[in-house]
């Protein structure tokens, strides 16, 4: 285009019309390139674009690399030292899409082979459904997974799932309850802490925040052995037994026979599911005789030299009150308590009024349904016109019905000090609890006092460990049935609690039903069947618990627990043995 | 001037294909890294089930229905008595007693002998 180098331009004469299409054509081929132009940098932004808005998207993402990890979302729980009781693990589910598998009759035939406990027709039914979606079985084990996994059937796809485990199987199996196949707790704590333990599914999936229960691994069994033991012993319907800390309402131990396996609820019958400790509601006898002097000591109607005559049987509107154990004659309310005299606890609860009684039980929680952290809990049954009778009855625990968790926790406040704390399955150490007071220190005092006599010179000798200074009261009662009392049938039970000088902890054990033997001289009393299993619980359980001895010939001890019956000698200091 | 346009026009597709080419080179690293970090994590998912499986089979094996049947086959001890529990002070006594001193002459010898023969050996 330059017109150096001598070089004529040549110009080719095309005529004005054929310029003017020249120029057209060159303005069309400008709108061309410029179109091109303005998409090739649009696309290049767009890449741009692109890149940077995908890496951002990347950045932001929730790390959902592989949703069914994610599945783990119930929290563990773990009794008070940390031991998993409950756990949650991933295992495979089966499922399938009968509209695109190809050879169902096959394919029936090489899953019921390859799954265990498979029912064929029921298969059969869901393979020939239009849904595109069937569970074939859920929670396989891995080695099912595996033969699944090589038969390679088209159509048939694993989810993961999360699947509740309980490696203690039967052991805590009230207490916690259990899950159904979704994972949502149906029963026990497992209901009760449905949401907690669902809670923050994706932040606590590896479980940095397990429920911690207030119940002891070991305790546990060992007050189920000692329970098992018996029950197969005396051939009892079943059994309850309870360990509570008395200085913060915490339930380190309870058992309720005959019990499940959480693992497995569906194959467990309604009696084994049933919780004799905190839904059973029994009438108790004897172990009621404690709430009856308590309430006359701290009401000041009756003081401990005080004394009844429990010679002849108490007759009031045709019906008559005996004893078990009869006793001639005058007995001081030691006497009463330990020789379990239903007549002097009728009286001393005629003494202090109805009233009194009533106001007095229902401060103990015995007419309301305990705190505890469970949905079966059981209200008691309280006589509906509270008469005389009723009044008399009731100080020997016959015409009430309250759960065994009643009476480990009221015994407890009667011996602790005099202080109701909310019974509570959930550790609180670390905590402040907060309890009300129901007696004055001075009761307490002396019902520690009664306790011990019992297990020292009374009926509940069975329950004696040496140097743990146990104390307790017996009970036997008539087991109620249809319009009256089933003579043969009864509820054994003992309440207990060592050390006696400073109470810890409280156990109790009740027997359904037991039935005598040559060892116990045809007897079922509580003195004869339950003493035993406490006295086995508490040697064995103390000292995993750091219970010290006690060393009962110390002065204070002897004289804090003189038993004044007018024979026994008032304590002396002796230097040599109070080291 | 329509040669200015051109030049600037191919400088301006050279710069930019060269961004480009920076750019895919820079989202291929992260692409690669979150395929690391993809693993990883997968890995520590997996590493926790594991965990929990081993909890619980740990769990398991460690009932005390089991071991107090291990115990009883492997170890022929007996429970814990309460005659066995001391206090601090008073080990520290049974020691004082099992090496001749007669600071505390309360503590009867035959309950001692066990006890001591550990603590003179681990002593």
């Amino acid at each position: 285009m330059s017109d150096d180098g001598g070089h004529q331009k040549t110009y080719i004469n095309i005529g004005e019309a054929s310029a003017k299409t020249v120029e057209t054509s060159r303005n069309r081929l400008l709108v061309i390139w410029m179109v091109f132009a303005i998409s090739f940098i649009v696309i290049c932004l767009r890449v741009f674009d692109l890149s940077f808005e995908s890496a951002e998207k990347i950045a932001s993402n929730d790390f959902d690399y592989d949703s069914s990890q994610q599945t783990l979302r119930r929290s563990d729980v773990v009794d008070r030292n940390g031991i998993i009781l409950a756990t949650s693990l991933v295992t495979a589910s089966l499922y399938a899409n009968p509209k695109i598998m190809l050879d169902k009759p096959q394919a029936l035939q090489k899953l019921t082979e390859a799954l265990t406990n498979i029912d064929k027709d029921e298969l059969k039914a869901k393979l020939s459904s239009d849904k595109s979606f069937v569970w074939i079985k859920r929670n396989l084990t891995p080695s099912e997974q595996y033969k699944v996994n090589t038969l390679g059937i088209p159509g048939v796809y694993f989810r993961d799932e999360e699947k509740r485990i309980y490696p203690h199987k039967n052991l805590f199996s009230h207490a916690l309850g259990f899950v159904n196949i979704d994972g949502h707790g149906i029963a026990g704590l497992e209901k009760k802490f449905d949401d907690y333990l669902l809670q923050d599914s994706r932040d606590s999936f590896d479980s940095d925040s397990p429920l911690t229960l207030s119940l002891d691994v070991r305790v546990q069994n060992v007050v189920r052995e000692a329970l098992l033991d018996s029950i197969t012993t005396y051939k009892a319907k079943g059994g309850s037994g309870i360990v509570m800390d008395v200085t913060t309402g915490e339930v380190i131990a309870m058992v309720s026979l005959p019990d499940f396996d959480p693992n497995q609820p569906t194959s467990s019958k309604p009696d084994e599911l049933f919780n004799r400790a905190t839904y059973g509601t029994y009438e108790m006898g004897s172990v009621f005789k404690t709430f009856t002097i308590a309430m006359g000591l701290d009401s000041n109607k009756i003081q401990m030299k005080d004394s009844y005559d429990v010679a002849t049987p108490i007759k009031i509107g045709g019906f008559t009150i005996h004893d078990y154990h009869p006793k001639a004659g005058i007995l001081t309310i030691p006497e009463i308590f330990m020789y379990s005299s239903n007549i002097g606890s009728a009286k001393i609860a005629l003494d202090s009024g109805v009233q009194t009684q009533k106001n007095f039980l229902k401060k103990l929680g015995l007419f309301t349904e305990l705190p505890i952290e469970l949905n079966e809990k059981a209200v008691p049954q309280v006589p509906q016109v509270w008469s005389k009778i009723s009044s008399m009855t009731v100080a020997y625990g016959h015409g009430i019905a309250v759960t065994p968790m009643h009476i480990a926790s009221a015994t407890a406040a009667l011996i602790n000090g005099g202080i109701l704390y909310p019974v509570t399955l959930l550790k609180k150490e670390g905590t402040e609890i907060y309890g009300e007071r129901v007696v004055n220190t001075k009761t307490s005092d002396n019902i520690r006092k009664l306790l011990r006599f019992v297990v020292q010179y009374g009926t509940g000798a069975k329950a004696e460990v040496a140097s743990y200074m146990v104390g307790g009261k017996t009970g036997s009662a008539d087991k109620v049935v249809a319009g009256g009392y089933n003579r043969g049938a009864i509820i054994s039970s003992f309440v207990g609690a060592f050390p006696m000088n400073r109470p810890k902890y409280v156990v109790f054990a009740m027997l359904d039903e037991p039935v005598g033997n040559k060892s116990t001289s045809g007897f079922a009393t509580g003195g004869m069947i339950a003493a035993p299993v406490v006295n086995k619980i508490i040697t064995r359980v103390g000292p995993m618990l750091n219970v010290m001895p006690v060393n009962e010939n110390q002065y204070e001890i002897r004289k804090e627990f003189w038993y004044d019956n007018g024979t026994n000698p008032e304590p002396q200091l002796v230097s040599s043995e109070d080291y | 001037m329509q040669r200015n346009i051109a030049n600037l026009i191919v400088v301006g597709i050279v710069v930019v294909g060269l961004s480009m080419f920076g750019v895919l080179q820079v989202k291929s690293k992260v692409q690669n890294l979150q395929r690391d970090l993809d693993e990883i994590n997968h890995q520590l998912s997996t590493d926790k089930s594991s965990i929990r499986v081993l909890k619980a089979e740990w769990a398991y094996l460690n009932k005390p229905e089991r071991i107090e049947k291990l115990a009883d086959k492997y170890l022929k001890m007996n429970n814990v008595s309460v005659a066995q529990v001391y206090r601090n002070n008073q080990v520290d006594n049974l020691y004082l007693a099992s090496i001749g001193s007669t600071t505390n002459n309360n503590v009867a010898q035959p309950v001692l002998k066990p006890i001591l023969s550990s603590l003179r050996r681990y002593r």
